[in-house]
C-alpha cells in the first residue's frame, strides 16, 4: 500500500481514488487514448479531412486505397476517409447521448422502483414490460411520422429503448442492497431517503452500471445502422459507420476495402469501449485493487 | 431522571393471515447516565423492541402500539421527519456486525463524517477533525491515516471501534448497542466494553444494552430486563439479578452458563423450546418449560409484582413466596 500523506485527508475521495486505480491499468488506459485519438479526429473532422464529404468524382469510381485517397474511394467516387471521419461524428453523437439518456432513465426509474418496493414498484415494473413488449420499429416509425425526422428524435427513440433492460439491472440491484445492514445502519443514523440512496446505494451499483452502459454504446450504434437502413435514421449525404458498412458490405466482393476500413473502425472503436468499461468498473470496486 | 419513558409497547407483524407478537406489552424507564441490559435468547423480541422504539421496522407489516416519550416527543408516533433529527443524532445505535453495518464501497471516514454533515451541518475540516479525535478516542492507532481505508482493510475489533465511534460523535443522549461484542473474540470484548463504559461517562449518556452474554450484564449493567416470548419476565439490579433471583427463566438462564470450576459431567439446558408466538399465549409464556410451573400458572393471566426495591417479577409463585430459587 502506498503511503498516504496524512495532511491531504480534506480531499480524498471515491473518485480521485478511481482514476489513481484506472490510470494504474494498462489496457484501459491505451483504450481511453485510442478512443479519445478517434474522438478528437471525427470532431476535427472538417479540419482533417482531406476532402470534402460530398464530393463525388464519379470518372474515379471505386477506386482502390492509394496516394491521393488514403482509404480509397467508393462507388461515386468519394473520399473513404473523409467519409469515416464525417460518419464517426453521427455514430459518436448517437452512441454517447442516448446511451446517457438510457442511464439516466434506467437509473432513475430501476433505482425508485427497487427502493419504494411494494405497489410502486409492480405498477412501475410493469410499464416496463409493457415497454419491452412494444415493437420498437413500430415505436420509431410512429414518431418519425409524428414529428418531424431528426438526429435529436433518433437519439431520444434509442435511449428511450435502450433504458429498459437498466432499469431493470438496477432495480434487482437496489432490492438486494436494500435488505444489507448497512442500509439500515444508514436509516439508523438519521439519513432521508434521498440521502441513503444518493450516498449509499448509488456507489454500490455503480459497478454494473458502468459495465452495462458501455454494452450499450455499441448495441446503441449498431441499433442507428439498423434504423437509417430502413431509412428511418440519418439521411444521406450524411452518414454514419453503420450506414458505410451497410454500404461496403453491399460491394465487398468486388471492392473489399469499402468493409475494411470502416469495419475495422467500429470493431477497433467497440474493443477500446469494452477495455474502458472493464477499468472503470475495476476502478469503482475498491475490493478489486490489488495494492 | 427519566430520558426515555416506554409503555406498553406491542409489535406485531401481519403477515399472511397470521400475527406474530414479537413484542408484548413492554414497558420500562431509562435513567440519564444508566446503563440498562436487555437479555434473553434468540427470539426474544429484543432487537424488535428496540427496532419498533426508533421506527427502524417497515409499516407494514409491524403494528406498533403503546408509546415512547423521549423528552416531549413520543418516538413511536412522531413524523418521519422528527425521528430522523433523532436518530443517530440524540439517540444513537451500534449494530450487531460490524462488517455488515458499513458500506463497502465508502472510506471509514466519508461514513464517519456523515452524521455531522447531515445534522449538525458542520464544515468538512471541522467535522474531519472531530472525526480524528474520535477515532483517537476509541483507540484506533493513527486515525489521520487509518480513518482513509476502506471497511474491509480493517479487522472486526476496529471496525466495532468506528462503529462506536461513529455513533458517539454527535454526542447522543442515549446510545441502543445491540449486541455490540457478538462478533467479536474475548479479549477485544474486554477492550469494546471498558472504552463504552468510560466514553459513558465522559458523556454521561445512558445506555440500553442488548445481549444474550450474562457476564456482560453482570458486570456491565446498572438495571436488567430479562425478556422471554416478548415478555418482560423480570427486572432488577445487576446485582440483585444474580444474587436474589426471583425468575425460574432467569434462574435456568444462570445455571445454563457453563462453568469452569464445577465439573458436573453434562452441561445444563432449558428443556423444551420457545412458544410459538404466532399462537395467543396465555398466563406465564416460560410456563410449559418450567420446572416449578403448576397449573394456575398457565390458566390465569401472569402475574407482576415487586418483590425488592425495584426488582420486578411475573412469576406468580415467586410472588406468593411459594418457591425460593
Amino acid at each position: 500500500m502506498k503511503k498516504p500523506e496524512p495532511d491531504n485527508i480534506a480531499g480524498n475521495s471515491l473518485w480521485k481514488d478511481a482514476t489513481r486505480r484506472f490510470t494504474a491499468n494498462r489496457l484501459a488506459m491505451a483504450g481511453l487514448i485510442i478512443l479519445s485519438v478517434l474522438v478528437i479526429l471525427c470532431i476535427l473532422a472538417p479540419l482533417v479531412a482531406p476532402w470534402s464529404v460530398d464530393v463525388q468524382n464519379l470518372s474515379l469510381g471505386a477506386s482502390a486505397p492509394g496516394p491521393g485517397h488514403l482509404l480509397g474511394t467508393d462507388i461515386l467516387g468519394r473520399d473513404l476517409f473523409s467519409r469515416i471521419l464525417y460518419g464517426g461524428q453521427i455514430s459518436f453523437a448517437v452512441g454517447l447521448c442516448a446511451t446517457l439518456v438510457s442511464v439516466l432513465i434506467g437509473v432513475s426509474w430501476g433505482a425508485v422502483a427497487g427502493w419504494a418496493g411494494g405497489r410502486t414498484d409492480a405498477v412501475m415494473m410493469r410499464i416496463v414490460d409493457m415497454a419491452y413488449a412494444f415493437p420498437f420499429t413500430i415505436f420509431v416509425i410512429i414518431l418519425m411520422v409524428f414529428f418531424e425526422r431528426s438526429l435529436l428524435l433518433l437519439f431520444a427513440a434509442i435511449g428511450a429503448v435502450e433504458w429498459l433492460t437498466m432499469a431493470r439491472i438496477v432495480r434487482g440491484q437496489v432490492m438486494s442492497l436494500k435488505s444489507r445492514e448497512f442500509i439500515d445502519a444508514a436509516k439508523g443514523l438519521g439519513l432521508s431517503n434521498t440521502r441513503i440512496i444518493i450516498r449509499h446505494v448509488l456507489p454500490n451499483i455503480a459497478g454494473p452500471v458502468i459495465v452495462y452502459a458501455t454494452l450499450t454504446v455499441p448495441a446503441v450504434m449498431l441499433l442507428e445502422a439498423f434504423l437509417s437502413f430502413l431509412g428511418l435514421g440519418v439521411q444521406p449525404p450524411a452518414s454514419s459507420w453503420g450506414i458505410l458498412i451497410r454500404e461496403g458490405a453491399e460491394a465487398m466482393e468486388e471492392y473489399p476495402w469499402l468493409l475494411i476500413f470502416p469495419g475495422t473502425v467500429l470493431s477497433i472503436t467497440l474493443f477500446s469501449l469494452n477495455f474502458v468499461g472493464d477499468g472503470l468498473r475495476d476502478a469503482f470496486d475498491p475490493r478489486s485493487s490489488k495494492e | 431522571m427519566v430520558i426515555l419513558d416506554v409503555r406498553n409497547i406491542s409489535t406485531t407483524f401481519k403477515l399472511r393471515g397470521t400475527t406474530l407478537r414479537a413484542v408484548n406489552d413492554v414497558s420500562f424507564g431509562l435513567q440519564k447516565g444508566e446503563t440498562l441490559g436487555i437479555v434473553g435468547e434468540s427470539g426474544s423480541g429484543k432487537t424488535v423492541l428496540c427496532h419498533s422504539i426508533m421506527q427502524l421496522l417497515p409499516r407494514p407489516p409491524a403494528d406498533i402500539s403503546g408509546s415512547a416519550l423521549f423528552g416531549l416527543q413520543d418516538l413511536v408516533s412522531c413524523s418521519s421527519k422528527d425521528i430522523r433529527n433523532i436518530r443517530g443524532n440524540r439517540i444513537s445505535m451500534v449494530f450487531q456486525d460490524p462488517q455488515a453495518a458499513f458500506n463497502p464501497y465508502l472510506r471509514i471516514c466519508d461514513q464517519l463524517i456523515e452524521p455531522l454533515l447531515y445534522h449538525r451541518r458542520l464544515s468538512r475540516r471541522t467535522a474531519m477533525d472531530k472525526v480524528l479525535s474520535i477515532l483517537e478516542e476509541t483507540g484506533i492507532p493513527d486515525p489521520a491515516r487509518r480513518c482513509r481505508c476502506y471497511p474491509h482493510e480493517f479487522s472486526g475489533g476496529m471496525l466495532q471501534r468506528a462503529m462506536i465511534a461513529m455513533a458517539l460523535i454527535t454526542h447522543p443522549e442515549i446510545l441502543i448497542a445491540d449486541e455490540p461484542t457478538t462478533a467479536l473474540d474475548v479479549t477485544i470484548q474486554m477492550q469494546i466494553l471498558q472504552l463504552l463504559k468510560s466514553l459513558q461517562r465522559q458523556l454521561s449518556m445512558s445506555v440500553i444494552f442488548i445481549t444474550h452474554n450474562l457476564g456482560i450484564v453482570a458486570g456491565f449493567c446498572d438495571r436488567v430486563l430479562v425478556m422471554y416470548a416478548g415478555q418482560i419476565l423480570e427486572s432488577a439490579s445487576g446485582d440483585d439479578l444474580f444474587l436474589h433471583t426471583a425468575h425460574p427463566y432467569t434462574k435456568a438462564l444462570i445455571r445454563s452458563v457453563p462453568s469452569l470450576h464445577v465439573n458436573s459431567g453434562e452441561l445444563y439446558s432449558i428443556e423444551g423450546k420457545p412458544p410459538d408466538l404466532t399462537k395467543e399465549i396465555k398466563g406465564c409464556p416460560f410456563a410449559p418449560r418450567c420446572t416449578y410451573a403448576q397449573g394456575e400458572c398457565t390458566e390465569e393471566d401472569a402475574a407482576a409484582g415487586l418483590v425488592g426495591v425495584s426488582h420486578f417479577t411475573s412469576c406468580r409463585r415467586v410472588l406468593k413466596g411459594e418457591i425460593s430459587l
